[in-house]
């Protein structure tokens, strides 16, 4: 089992080194916009969650999540995928299989996200506070925004550790001599 | 952070000894970007790799690595 993880981290390695993406997004500018554009995907899911708690239950809270949804997620996947080649991998595979400096990147890049996500997860708390407060002993919580909740929170849990290292990384040094 | 700043002569030691970037990072065990960022000074070694960098160069490990700029060749001093 080890080896077999082993052989598919370093194939994935191998095809991250050796992808055209790899050259075309690694400048700080490109990386920057599509930081922008995944940081917008992400709001939109966030939005998404705000019109189930307005109008759902109705045909309208249905259609408009699941549009905001599956274009947040088209741009989330490939913004992902073009920024996980632009940064070499470095939050896309286990600590042992970089070197010192992309260990210090990874490294914080998961603490830059943890600090980021409790925020969001404070805010999330206030939010829930302020919708629950009154004399009502009971509230009516639309049964169709918990799973869009848990997801929206393991997008934001997953890829802000990537954006955050994409933002900050500076021009990498040339490939060539 | 300024005084954080470590210098170092690794771009010309490889020059001199015709050394590519991608060869240091293999020998080194280390990515070929890690060679140039420390090279730009953008990235401070540990104490092991930078002993590791010296051991590969055969130079004093002063020779590589300086906490004060390095003299110009050729400055006179």
């Amino acid at each position: 089992m080890r080896d077999w993880i082993d052989r598919r981290v370093r194939r994935r390695l191998d095809v991250i080194e050796n992808s055209p993406a790899c050259r075309v997004w690694t400048g700080r500018r490109n990386r920057r916009l599509l930081v922008l554009a995944g940081g917008a995907a992400l709001l939109m899911l966030w939005a998404g969650l705000a019109v189930i708690v307005r109008f759902a239950p109705s045909d309208l809270a249905r259609d408009a999540y699941l549009s905001m949804g599956a274009v947040a997620m088209t741009v989330l996947v490939l913004v992902y995928g073009w920024l996980t080649l632009a940064t070499r991998g470095v939050t896309a595979v286990p600590a042992q299989y970089l070197d010192e400096r992309q260990r210090g990147e990874q490294h914080r890049a998961y603490a830059g996200a943890h600090s980021l996500t409790t925020v969001v997860l404070v805010l999330l708390a206030v939010l829930a506070a302020l919708w629950s407060m009154g004399d009502r002993l009971t509230l009516n919580v639309p049964t169709a925004l918990l799973l869009p909740l848990a997801f929206t929170l393991l997008a934001t849990h997953y890829t802000l550790p990537l954006l955050l290292e994409s933002w900050r990384l500076p021009d990498p040094p040339p490939d060539e001599d | 952070m300024s005084s954080e700043i470590v210098y170092n002569r690794i771009s010309m030691l490889r020059a001199e000894r015709g050394i590519s970037r991608k060869d240091l990072a293999t020998a080194l065990g280390v990515h070929y970007q890690t060679v140039g960022y420390l090279e730009r000074g953008e990235y401070s070694p540990s104490l092991f790799l930078a002993l590791r960098i010296a051991e590969y160069f055969e130079v004093p490990v002063e020779v590589v690595f300086s906490l004060t700029p390095f003299a110009r060749l050729g400055s006179g001093s």
